[in-house]
């Protein structure tokens, strides 16, 4: 296991668990401890006679415990892994005992399960039958849409600060009724738009246009290619086979978590986590969605390294991917990233060119020097070429710090002229912004 | 006009009002649009706007712009703190404890060591809420801070030396008695020079509130002023200078109401028999008493039955005298001198008084004996006078009920070091026994005050009170753990 303190103590779920956490760093409090290639474990003396059994996997960073706490990972997991962190030479390195097997193995044969699933007897004649009722609907729905838009490009974008929720929402629920979730949410942002401050019109009317552009674009897919059609369906919210993508061959290579940003909706938390792969050079995005309550399976932190083969999702040039395989990583010095803006520029070109309707992409980009000009700050590179912090970046003054001036190595993600940073390496090691 | 804003206006207006001229766009696209399809307006429109949207998008670069720089910061010149100091720093910062906070800046700027770039804007917006951090706060952070401070104006404002005279100029009139009273602490005649001047432009409530500032190091070089101002026209101002010369024992007030004592007090010795066993006593008897002084804050009535008129107006003639009056008086040492009034009932009334003068006066001499010889009334106020080892000393046995906090405010208020185990031992228990009026900020308070040796102490204390529903558990939790860390401080910086 490599995380560090500060990334074992993120994975808490609270500041209680965190607090305890700590308390249970110290090797006193432990009656047992113990280390193999695949996992850390331990027994820890609680209030009652028999010692607790917690364990990780040090392969996919997972945690068990035989405590009662409905908390994930429980204090007694991440006293583990602190005191694994902090002292390694306590963990003998011995075989696991029964009950670390039993758990490990368990683990294992599910994952086989998982991998190993086929969708048997799958009635294709039926299935073929749902996917046409399906894109159907969907296609109601967009010519629908494209109608809706139309009017408020007669209308005019000068009467929708007064339009009420209704307006925006009612407009989202008919594409969620057409199965087309991906639309519907590029529905819900445009209501969001902060109609109250100056120069809304340009990215309300930007986000517009992408949904029109799916729109227009789904209504000509049979004359489009098979990257750009995947990436239509994905935008609109076409499910994509986990089982069907596991079986394909991903990329296996040494990852970096750039960042991770979390975003909450009613009950549902959706954890955005950004991949580099530092052989590969490539970029990915892991998503997690949690509804309340539920026990995430990711555990994962910022600056945290696995080794693992990715899959991605097809499209023109494909970001979202699924963990195919993971083993344990240990921390690595990465050599690639872009050393220049017009190198990211020229991605970005590409990427929409193949297809316009582009998310926020990570990068990563070497000898950055944080610049104050036009009122704001700006990330100039070694050509003195820049690109604009967000107004408000909350990171910007830990940035400076670790900049004092200086260029640096940074991760970023953000498209057009607007980047955020997430980290940065500082003496090999990657600092969360 | 730009196309894309050209395309913004006719969105903005709508297709209905505006339709967009196929002349916006660049040459390039109006090529491109051509082949589309004929459509209605708003579909031309959609079909434009998406063209310039991604042509937009595909042909972006960065803005060139060299002149954009940033002077660097200075390098450091002293050495970063250890990773164990930094974990340390981050479990200090996790507390929330400002306390504790702050003996970690001491020790590390003492030490020579600076912290790394990574908690500086943490460092520094505690020191924005917290004055007193901002010293250990530059110190700790380097080049790299002074740097960062440069460049935020809220930080900046923290490093600006503020101008000696401005909060007397320009300041309110808190500020300028703050001003004053720092300054009279130092430079009492300056003070006294600055009010002087000043003095015609007051109106006569910041009179009043900055003479008060003069209580501080008052003495016999303000006699002549405050003698003068006595007859001011203001009563806010006569009572605030009236307050003064009763602080100053040659002042023609004091020496007035020392006259009266002085012909009030008797001492008397009655013959035994045979010439063995003579009593030495302390009469007392109000005697020529001026009218004039009951204008001066005398009160001539007591407001209880337990005393008289007449005990109550020589009480407070005590308290407003030196106490070396009754060494005189009494032609004895303060000792035998307080022994000899605490012997009789009817004398021991006045020891209170004597205390009050003790502190007005500021001679800690004539406090010791009255709080030897004194059992029944409580003196918090011994901790403005005495050394903290005698105020400790005086306070641990009276911890325990109501007194105790009271003693305890004093304390904190007033305690200049840590305290010594015993004192500390009694205020965990006074705590321990009244949870609820006392919270984690407050526990973190006592942390420059509780000595590393204090921990055992609460451990056994949280034992004891965890058995209760209700206790002070998670105080003494928050307690242990602070002192933890405050002990790994020391012994890092100490090693």
């Amino acid at each position: 296991m490599n995380l560090t303190d500060d990334q074992i103590l993120g994975l808490a779920p609270d500041e209680a668990s965190r607090k305890a956490g700590q308390g249970l760093a110290g090797p006193q409090k432990w009656v047992t401890l113990g280390a193999s290639e695949a996992a850390v474990w331990g027994e820890c003396q609680g209030s009652g006679s028999k010692p607790y059994q917690a364990a990780i996997d040090l392969g996919s960073t997972a945690f068990k415990c035989s405590c009662p706490s409905r908390k994930f990972p429980c204090k007694h997991g991440i006293g583990l892994g602190l005191l694994h962190a902090r002292q390694p030479a306590l963990f003998a390195a011995t075989e696991a005992p029964a009950w670390v097997q039993e758990w490990i193995g368990r683990r294992a044969r599910k994952e086989e399960e998982k991998t190993g699933q086929k969708e048997t007897a799958v009635d294709t004649a039926a299935q073929q039958k749902r996917q046409e009722a399906r894109a159907g609907k969907v296609a109601d729905g967009i010519a629908e849409l494209l109608s809706w838009i139309q009017d408020i490009i007669r209308g005019g974008l000068m009467q929708l600060p007064d339009k009420p929720p209704a307006f925006w929402e009612d407009a989202a629920r008919r594409l969620v009724d057409a199965q087309a979730p991906g639309l519907a949410g590029m529905v819900r942002g445009l209501g969001e738009t902060a109609f109250y401050k100056d120069g809304w019109q340009t990215g309300f009317l930007e986000r517009l246009l992408d949904l029109y552009l799916v729109g227009k674009g789904f209504q000509g897919a049979t004359e489009l290619g098979e990257d750009t059609v995947q990436d239509l369906r994905a935008r609109i919210g076409f499910p994509v086979s986990q089982e069907t993508l596991k079986e394909q061959t991903g990329i296996t290579d040494t990852w970096i978590v750039l960042g991770r940003r979390t975003f909450v909706e009613d009950n549902l938390t959706t954890e955005r986590y950004w991949l580099w792969g530092l052989r590969s050079d490539r970029y990915a995005l892991l998503l997690q969605f949690l509804v309340r309550g539920q026990p995430p399976t990711l555990l994962m932190q910022p600056g945290m390294h696995l080794e693992a083969e990715l899959v991605f999702y097809p499209g023109s040039h494909p970001l979202r991917t699924i963990i195919k395989r993971q083993l344990p990583a240990a921390p690595a010095r990465p050599e690639a990233g872009h050393d220049s803006w017009r190198s990211v520029v020229a991605i970005q070109a590409a990427a929409s060119a193949a297809f316009p309707v582009q998310p926020e992409r990570p990068f990563v980009v070497r000898g950055l020097t944080p610049v104050p000009a036009e009122g704001g700050w700006w990330l100039r590179d070694g050509a003195g070429d820049r690109m604009a912090l967000p107004a408000g970046y909350p990171g910007l003054w830990k940035l400076l710090a670790w900049s004092g001036g200086a260029p640096l190595d940074l991760a970023l993600v953000g498209k057009g002229q607007i980047y955020e940073p997430l980290g940065l390496w500082s003496q090999n090691q990657y600092h969360v912004l | 006009m730009e196309p894309w804003n050209a395309l913004i206006d006719t969105a903005l207006l709508g297709t209905s009002r505006r339709p967009l001229s196929p002349e916006a766009l660049p040459p390039a696209l109006r090529t491109a649009l051509a082949m589309a399809p004929q459509a209605t307006a708003e579909e031309s429109f959609l079909q434009a706007a998406a063209l310039l949207y991604n042509y937009r998008q595909c042909g972006l670069l960065p803005l060139r712009d060299p002149e954009a720089q940033l002077a660097p910061a200075n390098p450091e010149e002293l050495p970063y703190i250890g990773d164990a100091a930094r974990k340390l720093l981050h479990a200090v910062l996790e507390t929330g404890s400002a306390a504790l906070l702050h003996l970690f800046l001491d020790r590390c700027s003492a030490a020579g060591q600076i912290v790394g770039p990574d908690v500086i804007p943490v460092l520094l917006d505690a020191a924005l809420k917290d004055r007193s951090l901002r010293p250990p706060v530059f110190a700790c952070c380097g080049a790299r801070g002074a740097w960062l401070r440069s460049l935020n104006p809220e930080w900046k404002k923290m490093g600006e030396p503020v101008e000696e005279e401005d909060p007397w100029e320009t300041g309110s009139l808190d500020q300028r008695r703050e001003w004053l009273r720092n300054l009279r602490a130092t430079d009492p005649a300056a003070a006294r020079t600055h009010l002087q001047a000043a003095w015609p432009q007051e109106n006569a409530a910041a009179r009043a509130a900055l003479l008060s500032a003069l209580a501080i190091n008052i003495g016999d070089d303000d006699l002549p002023w405050l003698t003068g101002l006595a007859g001011d026209k203001s009563v806010k101002v006569r009572d605030e200078v009236l307050a003064l010369l009763k602080l100053v024992s040659g002042s023609e007030l004091v020496q007035r109401y020392r006259a009266v004592l002085s012909r009030s007090v008797q001492i008397q010795v009655s013959r035994g028999v045979l010439g063995i066993g003579g009593k030495t006593t302390v009469s007392l008897q109000l005697t020529g008493m001026e009218e004039e002084l009951y204008k001066t804050g005398i009160e001539s009535l007591s407001g209880t039955r337990d005393t008289s008129d007449e005990q109550f107006v020589l009480y407070q003639l005590a308290a407003s005298v030196p106490p070396s009056f009754w060494a005189e008086q009494l032609e004895r040492p303060a000792e035998e001198a307080i022994a000899l009034l605490a012997k009789e009932k009817a004398t021991a009334f006045l020891l209170p008084a004597i205390a009050t003068a003790a502190l007005r006066f500021r001679d800690a001499d004539w406090l010791r004996p009255v709080l030897a010889q004194d059992q029944k009334s409580l003196y918090s106020d011994a901790w403005l006078l005495l050394p903290q080892p005698e105020a400790e000393h005086y306070s641990t046995p009276r911890m325990k009920g109501p007194p105790g906090a009271e003693l305890l405010q004093a304390a904190l208020a007033h305690s200049r070091q840590e305290w010594g185990l015993p004192f500390a031992t009694a205020v965990l228990r006074t705590l321990s026994a009244d949870p609820y009026n006392y919270g984690k900020p407050f526990y973190s308070g006592l942390l420059p005050f509780l000595p590393a040796a204090a921990a055992p102490v609460l451990q056994a204390l949280r034992q004891d009170t965890a058995r209760h529903p209700y206790s002070a558990g998670a105080q003494q939790e928050y307690l242990l753990h602070l002192l933890g860390l405050k002990e790994q401080i020391q012994q890092h910086f100490n090693a």
